[in-house]
């Protein structure tokens, strides 16, 4: 049975990063944001990465207290995941614009928030590559994302010493920045040579 | 909302009616049986009971004039106020005052078509009547007859049936009472009550194990009203300290008839003697204990009136066509001429009248001590009967024959609980309940042989 | 700097602002010729930005998990919750039912109607369907004694501990004194056992009866005015047997013959 959760609720889980909120939030809204992708040439992987990428978005903005809730969470994250996905379509070329385009009264926060959401994006695309890389780079770099000592490291993973924790994650890097060089998806929001 | 909650409502809705529909019913019940009581219709003739003594013809319903009983074949009518009738309620009330706040007493009156129970209480008495059906002293006989047999079984046919007959219509007034003093008249007298089936606490769930009689209640027996109250007013005078007479804590008799012809060796007579002795002298109390050529009926007579407790672990004779060769056998039986009533062994029905044995218990470990008897004068009187009348409070004897080495098991472990601290019928009803428990001991034949009769 | 682990090296430490400023100017005047380590580089800072907030790869991680916890739910359809309470309702009802007749009490009535005392009844449910008697409940003697009999290791030379304990010792009773036989007997099947007695006190019918061990009755005679019986076992299966003599109605003596 779900537990009616508050706004405020929602809002601090999701800061806090508590998995039963998130769950509920899966439950209650990822429903609403499948219909709107699922309508939109869309399939359910697509809608599962737009809902991470929107919760994500609103977590970002509450972190930087940029976040001015005038409505339910619901309608804020649905609004979000909306341009979301319009936008990666824009990106993708699938869709003609339609009738109930959304029009921003100020230029720059839509060029903000565009911005926003393809640093989303990067990020959500980066960490797949990152799950897809070989277990020893997979720990090392995700010690290394969490800030832990490198001497730790060695000790953890068994290694020599810090210098050769060191040369490995120039070398697990390298390897990341190889898969997602490689990868089409990556291309598209990367404005590279 | 969920189908499972609405499932748990369902549920609920349906239970708890029936609960309370079942608490009404019971209710509605009990207050049925309560006011279906008739005012007294008429008198009844009932036939003089054999087993009581000259001036002894009194009894409950004699006294108070008359009966009254309903028309049904099972009915109760109480008697709350026999002045309004114009009867003698001063027997009834002193009865009344005399029982405890946990005892009844029954009294049986069996005549042709039915069986009138009278049943008295502290706070109340009743009396009612139980149709007797085809076929029902049959039933009383093979019953015994089974009983006394030793046969394999718990007779539950022909228990069931007399506890329907006997104990059903009284089944309101024993319940809650712990002690039962029966007193049954003609056919019904020498009938184990204790044998019938009956719940220990009167639940009669459908799961309700039926147990004997005896593992609920303990058990009294007596020949008559007039018998009980004498015991119970001669107890209450000896426990209020009034009578010094007593010198001897226990007095015990074991022939043994180790050498004689045509009488069998007891051989754990001896021995029961001894470890009763032993007992008593654990506790601070000094036993005499007769056996052999020790036991003989010149030193009976001379010493049974000091006792409180006397004790006969011997034979007993029965010969209904020579009335003198009935009675209880001591060492010297058989060695000197019978008929000399001083000193030949054989302690008859009439020496035992004319003895003063103000002992507080007689115990008879023989056989058939409680049945076996003769005429005195125009009425019959059992060994038990003439041990009362010699002024004992209680007697305990049996109703059949025993073994030797049941004698001696049973005794030894009621004089273990007596020493403990319970009464006489506490320590009988505990000992059978125990042997209803041992495998070995279990058939009826065994423990239902032992009655006490007084108080 | 074409060795690709070297270029790493230099890339990750451009990243980590481990070069000195030599280093670094020499590291950019190539990259300014060659694109793609323009790209690596740019990417290399991409991903140390978007690496930097634990926080918020935390959270990534548990909206994973929690899309992943959520698609492998199983979620009942209706119709099986709907079959799943009505086998709840069925089996609380039959147990809501025992537990209502299992209280049931009525002393007085049934005892004068029913005898539901002694031959206790269960009703059906909710007093709908015909009840069933039941049986007698195990701890009455009787029926240990029948549980005893019917268990595996009874057989034709089983003891009876309700018999065994009454051989062997006599009633205190000197009506009929049994000369022969002894209390306990062996013997071939095809034997003959005389019993024989003596009356003390006075003359009264004498009657045996001689039973197996599952108290099935094998053979009476009764009323036996003469000081004798002779028993013969030629068709006696073998086994186990108890005899009781006994004189007007009150037993004398019990004791066991054994048949081999």
């Amino acid at each position: 049975m779900n537990l009616p959760y508050t706004n405020e609720w929602l809002i601090k889980g999701l800061m806090e990063g508590r998995e039963p909120c998130i769950k509920f939030i899966y439950r209650e809204y990822f429903p609403m944001i499948m219909s709107i992708v699922g309508c939109q040439h869309g399939n359910m992987e697509d809608a599962e990465d737009i809902f991470h990428d929107g919760l994500i978005i609103i977590f970002n903005r509450l972190k930087n207290k940029r976040f001015n809730l005038n409505c339910s969470l619901k309608t804020y994250l649905f609004s979000v995941c909306k341009n979301l996905w319009r936008r990666r379509l824009e990106r993708k070329y699938r869709l003609l614009y339609a009738t109930d385009s959304y029009v921003y009264e100020d230029a720059g926060s839509y060029q903000q928030e565009a911005e926003e959401e393809e640093k989303v994006e990067k990020f959500r695309l980066y960490k797949k590559h990152l799950n897809e890389m070989p277990e020893f780079c997979r720990v090392l770099l995700t010690l290394y994302i969490s800030k832990t000592p490198l001497h730790d490291i060695a000790r953890i993973m068994n290694y020599k010493d810090a210098e050769y924790v060191k040369a490995r994650k120039y070398y697990c890097k390298n390897l990341l920045r190889k898969k997602i060089l490689n990868d089409p998806e990556c291309k598209q929001f990367m404005n590279y040579e | 909302m969920d189908p499972r909650i609405i499932t748990c409502l369902v549920l609920l809705t349906l239970v708890i009616p029936r609960f309370l529909s079942t608490a009404r019913a019971q209710i509605h019940d009990i207050n049925s049986l309560i006011s279906g009581i008739a005012s007294p219709q008429r008198n009844i003739n009932r036939e003089q009971s054999a087993t009581e003594g000259p001036g002894d013809v009194i009894s409950l319903t004699e006294k108070c004039g008359g009966v009254g009983f309903s028309d049904s074949a099972v009915g109760c009518t109480a008697f709350s106020s026999y002045e309004t009738n114009g009867l003698n309620s001063a027997m009834l009330l002193m009865i009344q005052d005399l029982l405890g706040p946990k005892e009844v007493l029954l009294e049986y009156f069996p005549s042709d078509t039915m069986i009138s129970i009278s049943a008295t209480t502290r706070e109340s008495a009743v009396i009612c009547t139980s149709r007797i059906y085809p076929g029902l002293w049959e039933t009383v006989s093979l019953f015994l007859r089974r009983l006394r047999l030793a046969d394999f079984g718990d007779f539950s046919k022909q228990s069931e049936d007399l506890s329907d007959v006997l104990l059903g219509p009284v089944s309101m007034v024993l319940k809650g009472k712990s002690r039962v003093v029966i007193i049954a008249h003609d056919a019904l007298d020498g009938l184990p009550f204790e044998a019938l089936m009956y719940p220990v606490n009167g639940s009669l769930s459908a799961y309700c194990r039926p147990r004997y009689l005896i593992e609920g209640r303990e058990i009294v027996y007596n020949n008559s009203v007039t018998q009980w109250l004498t015991s119970r007013l001669r107890n209450r005078l000896r426990n209020s300290g009034a009578s010094l007479d007593h010198q001897l804590a226990f007095v015990g008799f074991s022939p043994g008839f180790r050498f004689h012809e045509c009488v069998q060796v007891l051989d754990q007579a001896d021995h029961e003697l001894s470890a009763i002795g032993k007992m008593f002298r654990e506790k601070g109390k000094f036993p005499v204990i007769l056996k052999n050529e020790n036991s003989n009926e010149n030193n009976f007579k001379s010493i049974a009136r000091f006792t409180r407790i006397l004790h006969l672990a011997t034979h007993t004779v029965n010969s209904e066509g020579c009335p003198g060769m009935t009675g209880l056998l001591f060492h010297e039986f058989g060695s000197r001429t019978i008929g000399n009533t001083t000193d030949d062994g054989l302690l008859a029905l009439q020496e035992i009248c004319e003895l003063q044995i103000p002992a507080d218990l007689i115990v008879l470990n023989a056989c058939a001590s409680a049945n076996i008897g003769g005429r005195i004068g125009m009425n019959w009187f059992s060994f038990a009967d003439c041990f009362m009348k010699a002024g004992a409070g209680n007697v305990l004897c049996t109703r059949w024959n025993v073994t030797d080495r049941l004698a001696e098991r049973f005794m030894v472990e009621f004089y273990r609980l007596y020493l403990s601290g319970m009464s006489f019928s506490k320590a009988l009803q505990q000992v059978k309940i125990r042997m209803i428990t041992e495998q070995s001991l279990s058939l009826p034949v065994n423990w239902a042989a032992y009655v006490l009769l007084g108080d | 700097m074409s060795d690709f682990l070297t270029q790493s090296h230099w890339i990750g430490k451009f990243t980590d602002k481990e070069l000195s400023p030599e280093e670094e100017s020499r590291l950019l005047a190539q990259a300014s010729h060659n694109p793609l380590l323009r790209n690596e580089l740019r990417l290399d800072e991409d991903i140390n930005e978007l690496f930097d907030d634990c926080d918020r790869i935390r959270l990534s991680d548990t909206i994973r998990s929690a899309i992943h916890h959520e698609k492998s739910r199983v979620i009942l359809p209706l119709y099986l919750k709907i079959a799943a309470s009505l086998i709840i309702l069925i089996t609380m009802t039959a147990l809501a039912g025992l537990l209502v007749n299992y209280s049931r009490q009525n002393p007085g009535q049934s005892l004068i109607d029913n005898n539901p005392l002694l031959k206790p009844e269960t009703r059906g449910l909710f007093g709908f369907l015909q009840g069933f008697r039941m049986q007698d409940m195990p701890a009455t003697p009787a029926r240990r004694r029948a549980l005893a009999m019917n268990s595996k290791s009874f057989n034709s030379y089983s003891r009876r501990p309700e018999y065994e304990f009454l051989i062997g010792t006599a009633t205190r009773d000197v009506t009929v004194f049994v000369i022969t036989p002894l209390p306990r007997i062996r013997c071939k099947s095809d034997s003959q056992l005389q019993f024989s007695w003596r009356w003390v006190s006075e003359v009264v019918p004498v009657s045996l009866e001689i039973i197996d061990n599952r108290g099935r009755l094998m053979l009476t005679a009764s009323q036996m005015m003469d000081m004798s019986y002779v028993l013969n076992t030629r068709q006696w299966p073998r086994g186990l047997y108890y005899y009781k003599i006994i004189a007007a109605d009150e037993l004398v003596t019990i004791g066991s013959i054994s048949i081999y």
